[in-house]
């Protein structure tokens, strides 16, 4: 039994990683645009997609596949910005989170047309080997989603406190009109921003889909997860992205396996609920 | 806007007559069959826009969770009828009052958040509904769904039965839950109670001055929305008469939300435009069916980009405008 549930956290953990880079993307947005992005899912969708594309016609191996899906995706990421976002961006809470909406339905329907709705696999050459640590298997696939998790948390952390482009991005987002006082561009770094954060959720999908797959509506639960992960850590709060995020991949897990696998996705909606009502500001108490 | 519909609303009573008497003609003139199906279709779905607009046009708040109560509606209806034996003319008020106390559970708690907060977990209640939809197996039969759901029926003693089984029937049925729904709505803009729902989405703080209990208010248009979407419900189910637990589908929310952004989301008439529209729209888009979804979704940032009041207010305006010309125009010619 604690064989199990070691293996279940595990997984978890490996899942968690990959919440947890979409949901960071999902913060960042809202952290600077004040817009919770109801297109995030589809961005998901789309890097696993661009990524098995490009494996496919041109050939370039995974490793190079899921940096180029995720700067593919960015790129319409920003270019959706300007065109659905930016003239809108005075406008209510409510107009934008309808804006992102259409977003979502566009790009699905798009998948769809483009690649057909039945399922395909991605192929990682991580996949071939695998590891045992005391009870727990793991293929190296999901090693290296950890890996890259890691790597993602740490650089995104360091990118943001020292670099200059990350000062600017957190003085937009704590106060927008004082920024643009002295100098900063705030259309530009509201763009860049949404195509990073997109980029992120690609990553995410790109990097998740050799161990589940990829079709076009694969977004759309992993949108409601990452907005789960983001309530839970708080929304715009880094670190309440990578905990909320671990903390999510295992709870689901360990109580996907061990009780109900049918309610298994009803632990993201019961922890949304449960923590907006006991604690509104998040895990982490960041500002709302 | 109001203002504009009271100036009007004499013009306004005669346009809704008209209205009226062409809805109540139209099932004569529409060939029975794939056309007139549409249009029952689209009464359902007005009374789901309607039950939508109480909350996103009149109270302000985005609900992203409707389609879960429709389901809700749907369910309570199909068991009533099929596992009970209730008349429709029981199941269907049981189902939207069952929706309604369904949606005052979920708001008792949604309702201490606001915003984009407001909106996921209103989203992540209808997920729950459909999840339990198709785990409670023993009562919903899950997956499969229910099917022979019975088609509504009035035996008067005396009488020969009537069977609300043909598109055509069901077609004036519906349309009476539409007036019915209407009217509903329309007492409650005009009632205190109206006027405390929209002064919250005016202005919550001077609301709350003047003694509006904000969180009592959200919860009572809740109910009424909930219940409204539980009728529509109810009423699909025993139209279609198969039901699946895929109507809690978040694409039920998102269509009647485009109906009621689209329409215009603080007016009646806009709800029904809305619904109008994308019922009938996929069948003009039927050479494009496999992009419905993407012209749905350019034609709802088109919308909201360009008229934000949706397109019945941005009618109402450039009508009024054209009067104001032709009556200058005239009174130049009289001088």
């Amino acid at each position: 039994m604690s064989d199990l549930i070691a293996q279940l956290a595990v997984f978890g953990i490996v899942n968690g990683f990959g919440y947890a880079i979409a949901a960071l993307g999902l913060t960042i947005i809202f952290g600077v645009m004040r817009i919770v992005n109801f297109a995030h899912g589809e961005f998901y969708m789309l890097g696993a997609f661009v990524a098995a594309t490009l494996i496919a016609t041109t050939g370039v191996p995974y490793l190079v596949a899921i940096p180029l899906s995720s700067v593919v995706v960015g790129v319409i990421g920003i270019a959706s910005e300007r065109v659905f976002i930016a003239p809108l961006h005075n406008r209510s809470h409510l107009t934008l989170l309808l804006s992102t909406l259409a977003i979502s339905m566009i790009f699905l329907n798009a998948a769809e047309l483009i690649w057909g709705s039945a399922p395909r696999v991605i192929t990682s050459p991580f996949e071939e080997s695998l590891y045992v640590i005391g009870p727990v298997f793991l293929t190296g696939q999901r090693v290296f989603i950890v890996a890259v998790g890691i790597v993602v948390v740490v650089g995104l952390g360091l990118f943001l406190k020292y670099s200059t482009a990350g000062k600017i991005i957190r003085a937009t987002a704590q106060n927008p009109e004082g920024a643009a006082l002295i100098g900063v561009n705030i259309g530009l770094v509201r763009s860049m921003t949404f195509g990073f954060g997109c980029g992120l959720a690609a990553l995410s999908g790109a990097l998740l889909a050799p161990i589940s797959m990829t079709y076009p509506v694969m977004g759309q639960a992993l949108a409601i997860k990452a907005f789960a992960v983001t309530i839970l850590g708080g929304l715009g709060s880094l670190p309440g992205a990578i905990i909320g995020g671990l903390t999510l991949g295992v709870v689901e897990a360990i109580a996907g396996g061990t009780l109900s696998t049918a309610y298994r996705d009803l632990f993201s909606y019961a922890a949304i609920i449960i923590v907006l009502l006991l604690r509104p500001q998040g895990l982490m108490g960041a500002a709302r | 806007m109001t203002r504009l519909l009271l100036q009007n609303s004499r013009n306004s009573r005669i346009f809704f007559v008209l209205v009226l008497l062409s809805a109540c003609i139209a099932p004569f003139l529409v060939p029975p069959g794939y056309l007139l199906h549409l249009l029952v279709m689209f009464l359902i779905f007005s009374i789901m826009a309607l039950s939508l607009s109480v909350i996103v046009g009149f109270l302000g708040e985005l609900t992203l969770g409707q389609a879960g109560f429709f389901a809700t509606g749907a369910y309570v209806s199909a068991i009533l009828a099929v596992d009970y034996g209730w008349p429709f003319w029981l199941s269907l008020p049981m189902a939207g009052l069952l929706s309604g106390v369904v949606g005052i559970l979920v708001g008792i708690p949604s309702f201490r958040l606001q915003g984009p907060y407001f909106a996921i977990v209103t989203l992540g209640f209808s997920q729950i509904i459909g999840l339990v939809i198709t785990n409670s197996i023993s009562i919903t039969r899950g997956p499969m769904g229910i099917s022979k759901i019975p088609a509504p029926e009035i035996n008067l003693p005396f009488l020969p039965p009537v069977v609300f089984d043909t598109e055509k029937s069901f077609y004036f049925l519906v349309l009476c839950l539409v007036l019915i729904t209407i009217y509903v709505i329309r007492r409650l803009l005009v009632s205190r109670t109206g006027r405390a729902i929209v002064a919250i989405r005016e202005n919550p703080a001077l609301a709350q001055s003047i003694g509006v209990d904000l969180y009592k208010y959200k919860i009572l248009a809740f109910f009424i929305s909930t219940s409204i979407a539980g009728v529509s419900g109810a009423a699909y189910a025993h139209y279609v008469r198969v039901i699946t637990p895929h109507l809690s589908d978040v694409y039920y929310t998102t269509a009647a939300l485009i109906m009621v952004v689209v329409g215009g989301a603080a007016t009646i008439a806009g709800a029904l435009v809305g619904a109008f529209i994308f019922t009938l729209l996929p069948e003009a888009l039927r050479f494009v069916e496999d992009a419905r979804l993407l012209i749905f979704g350019v034609i709802l940032f088109l919308s909201i980009r360009y008229m934000p009041q949706g397109i019945w207010p941005a009618l109402l305006v450039w009508t009024a405008r054209l009067a104001r010309k032709a009556n200058s125009s005239n009174g130049g010619a009289d001088q």
